[in-house]
């Protein structure tokens, strides 16, 4: 967005003044002198209401008022010059440039600039035009349409539009790099690669059809060469200065890093994208980052780095990140999922269910944007539903309630299942995303098993065999057999699928693969009884790594209870904690009764765990309470 | 279609009802799954989950009139649905068979699971339905059940829930309530239609051993029915009016966050009950005609609607004329112009253009106001009005307010005796010493009030309060748990300030958030109607002085329709007019013309009725009040005749009374007219009736009459349909 801002504004700007010099020159006739700057204030008198203005001399004082970021003055003063002449072509110009470029409002801004296309040809005929500033100005009227057209997710009409650019005989220099911007979303890539080449070989805008020829090849699997070409459009930005904007390039040579397992460079990448004036005010760099963490359990991590986007975005007033909610809302919602908030999850990603998303200019889609959500939100339901089942109640109408509202979201969890299911295999391709792709999936992969026990598991294992052979990734490889596990384990052949688990959990990296860890071990922790000596070590590890997850797939934390009362026990009979007769539990929970009230202590053996206390009168309340201290993790 | 030889297909006005009642089954199955479609997206094609759906529907039909019984039927779905499992399984298990790893079958077993579901539920329901009358029954109570869950998000007042109540109200330019209604409404009309088709003495039912309908004793007619309908119908109308009524003074009023609209001095529009009612409901969009980059309350704006500053003992309330004179509490549509004073410290002018979304009794804008002007209604169907603003806005920094004195010079003694009048509960001036003997200055000390209730308030739309007639409403708060909303943090602040020397009163309107703002458009809503406190400031003026509490226990805080935003922002046509001010012609030709209601044709259409059931009554209980027995006889037996016709049962065109009588009691299994006799008597007879035999007559015929079920009696005696008759000139 800032690009374009960029490119228009003095466009525009200089537009404006020399055409409004030059008319109000020959309206007063005065001889103006253009290069002289002492005549422009005679036009812009403060003083002077703006009712005895000309529309011309109300359209300089809004370029120059948009210079000085007084956005709204200027678009008041826009306004009013469109009230006095309906049929002035600049102001309708200049208002479709500030609703494209400074507040979002595609469908105005194409309402503006579509007016100002008609105004032109009632005022100057049907092309073509040999006159330079015409062709110039058509030129550029025909580079907003498409451009807005892009924005409105309309690919087929923009791809039109520059169509017709280039019938006329226009050429700019960013003409190669949308025209193939728009092929890639019209899923022509080896096109947009041909049309970003020869763009290159013709002399157009270095830095982004570099950029965006890096997109087409990493998205055609050639990472390597995609990377080469990220470093040469990094360094052509940051040659640039000011003007640069290295944080593009950089942000997709992180999403190529990320696809080749280098997360650290990817990581890197990201943090420096993000720590740049044109990057932190993009969605992408910060979204990828807390993906980033949020696959490698760095829960703070991710949520600063949705903190620092937001703080960023404040920053300018006029907009007020409409555009980019569903995403923000999706990062929040998994970091809350995780962390065990889970009525923040589910509030956040309904919310990014409802919020409507352009993607004109990211590489990802509607159809992807929403299966990532709906797979988020059953995760969200299913966890909804296990914390109900395992919080104690103080009567049979609270449990019941209970009941009632965890079959409610078991019923949920399914449901968003089966739809993200009918997404992804219906409309995006035969579930292509099953690939391991972060450029243009939103998927959780570490997760995503979820969502593929339900397949049947010849069907899938046929799929994965394929996917193996095609997919040269070691680490993608461990990735497909930890769904194909998963899928054995909870429903087919178990000894095969617990022989691939233990494959898989010793092909795991630290700290790269904690999510997928947990989620494996989650899964094992199903096919075990609480009471087991391999349950109890594997839910200590769980608890070490992500202990709200544990909660969260209804599993329960084994624990020794020293109560002398005996009181807690049925409590803890619908609470995430399992009562165990062992002296070498990690956990313990001892419960005292002092004169009118109990005191309740919670101690893990574990490292980084602090010891939680809590002294109350009611048994119930104070058990809930302790599942939330020891289940949830602070969201900043 | 149903089998012909079927005993109770026999007639073709039995088939022609079957094809009735089918077709009807048909629309009811097609809207329950379109709904269910819609409600939890299914994905399933519309056209392929409908058609096999509408074919189970006629073939269920078709096999409940067969040979086929119970346990056939059992076996059939059994055999195709195990038949499906199989075919399935068997593709699923053999990848190979189906393109290798690809997922497409998956894809379209989902969607065929979808539909065999709907088939056989649809299936089952039908042939169900055609041998057992309870199904009929069952049926409406789901779906009932269903509508009760669809609406229920409505809970709480949150009547734009789900969001096509919304975009519903808007596209035709009605209130979230009436479509509410009218969608209430329309649900009821179905279920009684279906109901009554479902439940008529004319459905034949394809089990022979059970009886026929619910009117198997009585064999009511359809007119009888129709009473039923009619009286459910004028229920459902009568509640919905109340509905109407009480959600309406309760959103327009009190309740929308506590703050309504009342502008009569000596009333307060604050609620102190409960701030529930605080709805999504669009209430206006407000454009800053230019950046107001000085706001002090930045990202927040208060845009004052009217000011409080009398105390009457309890609560404070709007002041008579002379007080408040920046408030000027105008409607919407009056012009108002001010002169703009000299002296703009700490202020800067902001225009604003209002485009109202719903009713408002007051104009409001951000203080102070110097020039209202009204504004050509870009869209008429979805703006009520428009107004432009002009005002002198805050622009001073909160930071340099410390260093003002309070109060205004010019004020007389009265002036500041009135804005400084303090509670008569010592209480208050307690606490406010108190928390302010570290404090210097007047501002300090206010700060520190504000502080010290933002750490200690707990924000909460239901208080819960009780608070006796004429008691303090707002002493519960501050000096009990502290929980409270809007409405009592300003009260508490007030009756504080106004203890320490500080002139104070109590602000309403809007507050609203910027950063939700799009260009400079603000959508408000009903949520964000507030009330705040405020102080005068020495040079500056009235300063809001608000609590933003740091524990919340309920909020009705939700996020901007952004999509509305931007559909309004579209509809704003640049070449916006101001228009003259309105004459006094104009809001005469306004008063004359009021276009009627819903709510008032309602209350005409439900006046009818109750005056036709008058009508009704005093026919069928005048006997009681006849003079001789001749005439008691004879107004008997017309009682009698006008209830036999609420069941269908007139006197056919050339029948005597004998006749009736007997078909009467053929079709009855009873004689209910064994006074035509005497009525005969009466009417031709030489000898008169006694007074003896006109009653031992009535008595016998009461005791027959008694007989019928309670609810029948209910309905023909109440039936407005014999009222009709009378008033028609038909014969009794």
């Amino acid at each position: 967005m800032s690009c374009l801002a960029k490119r228009l504004s003095p466009f525009l700007l200089l537009l404006c003044t020399l055409g409004v010099i030059v008319r109000s020159a020959a309206l007063h006739g005065q001889v103006l002198d253009p290069f002289d700057p002492f005549d422009i204030p005679q036009l812009l008198d403060p003083s002077q209401n703006d009712e005895e203005k000309s529309p011309d001399e109300l359209v300089l004082e809004a370029a120059f008022l948009m210079e000085d970021k007084r956005l709204l003055d200027a678009r008041t003063k826009l306004l009013k010059a469109l009230r006095k002449d309906p049929a002035h072509l600049r102001a309708h110009l200049m208002l479709g440039g500030y609703y494209l470029v400074h507040v979002g409002h595609f469908r105005l801004a194409l309402r503006y600039v579509t007016r100002a296309q008609e105004i032109f040809v009632e005022q100057n005929g049907p092309p073509p035009y040999t006159d330079t500033i015409l062709k110039s100005e058509h030129s550029h009227i025909l580079y907003l349409l498409s451009q807005i057209n892009l924005d409105l997710d309309k690919y087929e009409e923009a791809l039109k539009l520059l169509d017709e650019y280039s019938s006329w005989g226009y050429y700019a220099t960013w003409y190669p790099a949308s025209r193939a911007w728009i092929l890639m979303k019209l899923g022509k890539l080896d096109e947009a690669i041909r049309v970003a080449r020869l763009g290159l070989l013709a002399g157009a805008d270095f830095g982004r059809t570099v950029n965006i020829l890096g997109i087409l090849l990493s998205m055609n699997g050639n990472s390597k060469e995609a990377l080469d070409i990220f470093r040469q459009a990094i360094e052509y930005e940051f040659s640039q200065g000011i003007q640069g904007q290295p944080a593009t390039p950089l942000n997709n040579s992180g999403e190529v890093y990320k696809e080749a397992f280098l997360e650290e460079k990817a990581e890197s990448s990201w943090l420096r994208a993000t720590s740049l004036p044109d990057g932190c005010e993009h969605v992408l760099p910060s979204l990828n980052l807390a993906l980033l963490y949020i696959e490698q359990l760095n829960l703070s991590g991710a949520t600063q780095a949705m903190n620092n986007f937001e703080s960023c975005v404040a920053q300018y007033p006029l907009r007020n990140g409409e555009e980019h909610r569903a995403l923000v809302k999706l990062a929040r919602g998994r970091i809350a999922l995780l962390s065990g908030h889970i009525g923040t999850a589910l509030d956040a990603l309904n919310d990014a269910l409802a919020r409507r998303q352009w993607f004109g200019k990211i590489g990802t889609n509607q159809e992807d944007l929403e299966a990532a959500i709906l797979v988020s939100l059953a995760q969200a339901n299913r966890a909804m539903a296990n914390l109900l089942d395992q919080r104690a109640t103080s009567g049979p109408l609270e449990t019941l309630q209970h009941m009632l509202q965890s079959a409610h979201h078991r019923l949920a969890a399914w449901w968003y299942r089966r739809r993200a299911r009918q997404v992804l295999m219906g409309r995006l391709n035969d579930f292509e995303d099953l690939e391991i792709r972060n450029t243009d999936s939103l998927l959780e992969y570490p997760t995503l098993g979820e969502l593929l026990r339900d397949i049947p598991s010849s069907h899938l294992s046929q799929r994965i065999g394929d996917m193996l052979i095609r997919d040269k990734r070691p680490e993608a490889a461990v990735v497909y057999r930890s769904y194909l596990a998963e899928n054995l384990m909870a429903g087919g052949d178990r000894a095969k699928g617990i022989e691939l688990f233990g494959n898989v959990m010793a092909s795991l990296r630290p700290r790269f693969d904690d999510l997928l860890r947990v989620h494996l071990l989650l899964t094992r922790l199903e096919m075990l009884s609480p009471t087991s000596a391999e349950y109890q070590t594997i839910a200590g590890d769980i608890f070490s790594y992500a202990r709200p997850e544990l909660r969260s797939h209804g599993h329960r934390l084994p624990v020794v209870v020293e109560d002398p009362s005996g009181e807690l026990t049925s409590v803890l009979a619908r609470s995430p904690f399992q009562p165990i007769d062992s002296s070498e539990a990690d956990f313990i929970i001892k419960l005292q009764k002092t004169d009118d009230s109990w005191r309740m202590e919670f101690s893990s053996l574990r490292k980084n765990f602090a010891t939680v206390r809590l002294q109350g009168t009611d048994l119930v309340e104070m058990v809930n309470k302790l599942s939330d201290e020891v289940f949830q993790l602070p969201l900043i | 279609m149903p089998a012909v030889s079927h005993p109770q297909l026999s007639s073709p006005q039995q088939r022609r009802f079957v094809v009735v009642v089918v077709l009807l089954r048909c629309l009811l199955v097609a809207g329950v799954l379109m709904t269910l479609r819609w409600v939890i997206n299914l994905s399933t094609p519309a056209v392929l989950l409908l058609i096999p759906s509408l074919l189970a529907v006629l073939g269920g039909t078709r096999i409940a009139f067969s040979r086929l019984r119970g346990r056939g039927l059992v076996m059939l779905v059994m055999i195709a649905a195990v038949a499906y499992v199989a075919l399935k399984s068997l593709l699923l298990s053999f990848p190979r068979w189906i393109g290798g790893g690809s997922f497409q079958l998956l894809d379209l077993f989902w969607h065929l699971d979808t539909i065999v579901t709907a088939l056989i539920i649809t299936f089952l329901s039908t042939v169900l339905f055609w041998r057992a009358r309870w199904v009929a029954t069952a049926e409406a109570l789901l779906f009932s059940a269903g509508c009760i869950t669809l609406f229920s998000t409505h809970r709480n007042f949150r009547l734009d829930l789900p969001r096509a109540i919304n975009d519903i109200s808007w596209y035709f330019g009605l209130t979230p309530l009436s479509t509410l209604i009218i969608f209430a409404g329309g649900c009821l009309t179905i279920l009684i239609a279906y109901f009554l088709c479902a439940s008529s003495p004319k459905r034949p039912i394809a089990r022979l051993d059970l009886p026929l309908t619910i009117f198997a004793r009585t064999r009511a007619s359809r007119l009888s029915t129709s009473a039923v309908s009619a009286i459910a119908a004028v229920t459902a109308v009568m509640l919905g009016i109340q509905v109407y009524r009480q959600y309406n003074i309760a959103a327009g009023s009190r309740l929308a966050n506590g703050v309504g609209q009342e502008d009569s001095a000596g009333l307060s529009p604050l609620g102190f009950h409960s701030a529930l009612g605080s709805t999504n409901q669009p209430a206006a969009l407000v454009r800053l005609e230019g950046d107001y980059s000085e706001n002090p309350f930045s990202p927040m704006m208060y845009l004052r609607e009217g000011a409080l500053s009398d105390f009457n003992g309890t609560e404070i309330v709007i002041a008579k004329e002379g007080y408040d004179p920046d408030v000027p509490r105008l409607m919407p549509e009056q012009a108002f112009d001010l002169e703009a004073p000299n002296d703009r410290t700490g202020r800067t002018e902001v225009v604003q253009s209002v485009y109202l979304l719903a009713d408002h009794k007051l104009a409001f804008a951000l203080d102070y106001p110097l020039r209202y002007a009204r504004l050509k209604n870009p869209n008429p169907g979805r703006f009520k009005r428009a107004y432009r603003a002009v005002s002198l806005a805050p622009a001073f920094t909160l930071a340099a307010l410390e260093a003002f004195e309070v109060g205004d010079p010019s004020w007389t003694p009265e002036v500041l005796q009135h804005y400084l009048e303090p509670h008569s509960d010592s209480r208050y001036s307690e606490m406010a010493f108190r928390l302010t003997e570290d404090a210097a200055s007047p501002i300090a000390k206010a700060q520190l009030i504000v502080e010290y209730l933002n750490a200690n308030t707990i924000y909460t739309l239901t208080p819960k309060h009780e608070v006796e007639k004429g008691a303090d409403p707002v002493a519960p708060y501050l000096f009990g748990d502290m929980r409270g909303y809007c409405v009592h943090f300003a009260h508490a602040m007030v009756y504080m300030f106004r203890a320490l020397g500080i002139p104070a009163r109590i602000g309403t309107g809007y507050l609203t958030d910027l950063s939700q703002a799009r260009d400079g458009h603000i959508l408000l809503r009903m949520s964000d109607r507030h009330a705040w406190s405020e102080i005068y400031i020495t040079g500056i003026g009235w300063v809001p002085f608000d609590l933003q509490p740091q524990q919340v226990e309920s909020h009705a805080d939700t996020e901007v329709d952004m999509h509305l935003l931007e559909e309004l922002m579209g509809m704003i046509d640049p070449a916006e007019e101001i228009l003259p001010r309105p004459t006094g012609d104009d809001r005469e030709s306004e008063a004359q013309w009021p276009v009627p209601s819903l709510d008032s044709i309602l209350i005409v259409i439900a006046g009818c009725l109750l005056v036709l059931v008058a009508i009704k009554v005093w026919f069928v209980e005048r006997w009681r009040f006849a003079s001789s027995p001749n005439r008691r006889i004879r107004w008997w037996y017309q009682r009698v005749t006008l209830l036999l016709g609420e069941m269908g049962m007139v006197r056919a065109f050339g029948e005597t009374r004998s006749e009736f009588r007997e078909r009467i009691s053929r079709t009855l299994g009873y004689d209910p007219l064994s006074t035509t006799p005497l009525f005969l008597r009466s009417c031709y007879g030489r000898s008169l009736v006694s007074e003896a035999e006109s009653r031992h007559a009535i008595r016998s015929d009461r005791s027959i009459l008694d007989a019928r079920p309670r609810w029948l009696r209910i309905c023909t005696y109440l039936s407005p349909g014999g009222a009709l008759r009378v008033l028609m000139g038909k014969p009794l």
